[in-house]
């Protein structure tokens, strides 16, 4: 591929990304749509889990820990076939007609980080003074309000962990591919096009997409490290 | 006039550590102390009387009512402890101070105008809005203070509240522990005697997690009956 | 022991509360929020797929009827196929008639239709270092391996189950090679991915391989290859694309209403023009001939006899056992 492509394929993508091109916008917005959802039910899910571990002892919890914090490595690929095989009409999950649907590839989104969640939220509630609990506790609060102190001090390690879970899911391709499939004004999202378009040759499009995507990424990521260094 | 805490043979042990052994004595409505080298069990003991812990063994009745795992929270409710190391919520002193009120109900006005009323008690008007952990140590000491005395407690429980304080805010905590102790239970852990003589009627020293004597602090201070207690005050003064 | 007149709700819980009624909300109206349209999924082939026709199909027949939205998916023809039989997609829109076949033979699919023809080429590097310039395919083929096997080019191979795939084998059996056993050679690559993809390997290495017309046309005009097209239309080359609606009594899950609408709208006057006229701005030559024209008119009957020859099934596009609920599909 020779220089003179490439930089034609860049000047598109300036182009298309400049002209808000409404194909670029959808897709954007679809991937962040999806991502979102995906990360509200891993929060929902995650939070009161990875609290739950993190403020009870109990037999086995280092165990769970371990089993989560393994877990933060599951391949996406993987994660997407196993959905697709539950997910396909003909099987077990089929008559949920979830293939090929945005909730579908939200779900695994969601499943993919919600060992990141679970994992962080334990440690950022074990890292909040054990005696913290103990504060809460002589001062009259219940079980709950005590929990929920506890994770009002540790809220800046949570959103941490949120927002990197955002990250995650947002940039992962494996599970969008298997259970979505880059369908057009369905389930195309930017990694998701990204990868097919390049194989149809549509360089410029691609390139702003992956600019698109980097930056995405990239900012979050550096509010992950300004919020980390305020902990 | 009926007892407030009944010790009934009651053991503390964490695995195969034993903190507290056969403790059996009764505490009335007098301020009292709890002295002892540290190690002793003084911390435990206190947590126990707080409901924050329950005993390993024996029975321990509060206004003759047995505790037990069910009613530890409604104890909780009614008694209140400071600990050692002062620890503060991520926030400001007056939500610190808040806290307790809010959580039992209390709106947030009228949490807000007790709290200033008792921080004023302190000498620590003005402080509402800073952040509570960037406090001076003195200054910690009274706002967690003033953070169980807004409370309005039956039990005021305070770990070694005067370690590591300068005498001027030593005193303004003294005297207000002596205001409180005219409508509530005050047991303080401590081995300051100057404040011990002071502030509390009865006293109880524990050694390696067992009762040695207790009586009128006077009386023990003084007139120690137990060898053990004489070396104690001995070592320390 | 210290009873305490209690709210229901203690101050520092409302947030919780909020939140978990806010999120409940969201969560509930991205699930369960009715889709309007009835949504009909058509598994494809990428050679297809890539060319920006179905598209445009798509555009069109969701105009003329907006109550539905319509899908591709699409993967190489064998995957295509083996989606469909998992029942997740409503028809196919192939071009391997012997896979074809096998679907309808084992009733995932009726009303099997032909809508168009190409051919596959064969390309390779324009000073074509094995000489097969303007030869018939099987020859070709031939030369090129003994080129190849000499150490003077490379072959690749879409390697991935498609319809193009399956072509290029039976080509090789046809010219008396051992698939299996050439392909274990140093000079066999195989792409394992779509045409495009294949194209562009092919000119890395300066090796041939066999492409659609489509595909070839707009790689080339983007400039993304510089291969030539050595060897053109002939009888072995020749490609046909089908559409199959997927079995109602085999897939219950399927829309076939929808997917006999479809084909039908493939099979128009309208559509069948549109075959004519696609790419003919763009690259010079229509990428995909109309089926039906051809079949109506008798026009070549040469053509027509390499069809049946190669994409009938005793006799017949689709033989009556593997019809249902048909209409006049089938005049």
């Amino acid at each position: 591929m020779s220089m003179g492509i490439i930089w034609e394929g860049l000047q598109q993508a300036v182009q298309l990304i400049a002209s808000g091109d409404p194909e670029l916008v959808e897709i954007t917005l679809r991937s962040l749509q999806v991502s979102f959802y995906a990360i509200l039910m891993a929060s929902a899910v995650g939070v009161p889990l990875g609290a739950a571990i993190g403020l009870r002892e109990f037999r086995g919890k280092r165990l769970v820990k371990t089993i989560f914090t393994t877990l933060i490595g599951m391949p996406t690929v993987a994660l997407g076939l196993i959905l697709y095989l539950l997910l396909s009409r003909s099987g077990p999950l089929g008559f949920l007609q979830l293939l090929y649907t945005v909730q579908a590839i939200s779900i695994g989104q969601a499943l993919l980080v919600i060992p990141i969640i679970v994992s962080f939220t334990t440690s950022a509630v074990e890292a909040r003074d054990v005696r913290l609990r103990d504060l809460a506790r002589t001062l009259g609060a219940s079980e709950l309000d005590t929990s929920i102190a506890i994770l009002r001090e540790a809220s800046n390690a949570i959103v941490v962990a949120v927002v990197a879970a955002f990250n995650r899911a947002f940039a992962e391709l494996g599970i969008a591919l298997m259970v979505g499939l880059n369908i057009r004004g369905l389930t195309r999202v930017l990694t998701t096009h990204i990868a097919l378009q390049h194989e149809a040759g549509e360089l410029g499009l691609s390139i702003a997409l992956s600019i698109i995507l980097m930056a995405i990424v990239f900012t979050l990521n550096g509010l992950v490290n300004v919020l980390r260094r305020e902990e | 006039m009926r007892s407030i805490y009944e010790l009934d043979d009651v053991s503390k042990s964490y695995g195969k550590l034993v903190a507290l052994e056969g403790l059996t004595f009764n505490i009335e409505g007098a301020p009292t102390a709890v002295l002892g080298y540290s190690g002793a069990g003084k911390t435990t003991l206190l947590r126990l009387l707080a409901g924050l812990e329950t005993p390993s063994a024996g029975m321990i009745r509060f206004k003759g009512a047995k505790v037990t795992e069910k009613n530890l929270r409604s104890l909780r409710r009614v008694v209140t402890m400071l600990f050692q190391d002062t620890l503060f919520f991520n926030q400001s002193v007056l939500e610190n101070v808040t806290y307790g009120l809010r959580i039992r109900g209390v709106g947030k006005e009228e949490a807000a105008r007790r709290a200033r009323e008792t921080l004023a008690s302190l000498r620590l008007e003005g402080f509402e809005n800073r952040k509570a952990a960037k406090l001076s140590g003195g200054e910690q000491q009274r706002v967690a203070l003033a953070r169980a005395l807004v409370l309005e407690p039956e039990v005021l429980l305070l770990d070694e509240p005067t370690a590591n304080l300068d005498p001027a805010n030593a005193t303004v905590i003294g005297e207000v522990i002596q205001e409180f102790a005219k409508k509530g239970l005050v047991i303080i852990s401590t081995h300051d005697f100057l404040h011990v003589r002071r502030l509390t009627k009865w006293a109880v020293y524990l050694e390696k997690g067992r009762v040695v004597e207790t009586g009128e602090t006077r009386d023990l201070l003084d007139n120690p009956k137990d060898e053990r207690t004489r070396r104690f005050l001995n070592g320390l003064f | 022991m210290g009873t305490e007149g209690m709210k229901a709700l203690t101050t520092p819980q409302w947030p919780l509360v909020a939140g978990i009624i806010i999120v409940t909300a969201l969560m509930g109206a991205y699930f369960l929020y009715p889709r309007p349209k009835t949504q009909m999924i058509v598994s494809t082939t990428t050679s297809l797929y890539e060319t920006g026709l179905l598209d445009i199909l798509e555009q069109r027949f969701e105009q003329k009827n907006p109550g539905y939205n319509v899908s591709f998916v699409s993967q190489g023809t064998g995957k295509a196929i083996e989606t469909a039989k998992r029942g997740d997609v409503d028809m196919i829109l192939v071009h391997d008639p012997p896979l074809e076949r096998e679907f309808l033979d084992g009733g995932y699919g009726v009303n099997r239709k032909i809508i168009a023809y190409n051919f596959f080429i064969i390309v390779g590097p324009s000073n074509d270092p094995a000489g097969i310039r303007g030869k018939s395919p099987l020859e070709a083929l031939r030369m090129i391996k003994a080129a190849a096997e000499s150490g003077t080019t490379f072959w690749v191979s879409r390697g991935d189950n498609s319809g193009t795939h399956a072509k290029e084998k039976r080509l090789w059996a046809a010219a008396g090679a051992n698939y299996e056993q050439i392909r274990t050679q140093t000079w066999y690559l195989e792409a394992g991915t779509g045409m495009t993809a294949t194209l562009m390997l092919a000119n890395q290495k300066n090796a041939y391989t066999l492409s659609d017309v489509a595909s070839y046309l707009k790689n080339s005009k983007q400039g993304n290859i510089q291969l030539a097209k050595l060897v053109e239309a002939g009888k072995d080359t020749l490609n046909v694309y089908s559409v199959i609606a997927c079995n109602p009594q085999e897939l219950p899950s399927a829309k076939f209403d929808v997917a006999m609408k479809f084909i039908e709208f493939l099979i128009s006057n309208e559509t069948q023009e549109l075959f004519e006229v696609f790419g003919v701005q763009d690259y010079g030559e229509a990428l995909f001939k109309p089926w039906i024209p051809l079949l109506r008119s008798g026009s070549n009957p040469e053509l027509r006899q390499w069809v049946e020859e190669y994409a009938y099934f005793e006799g017949n596009e689709c033989p009556i056992q593997y019809r249902y609920n048909a209409g006049n599909l089938y005049g």
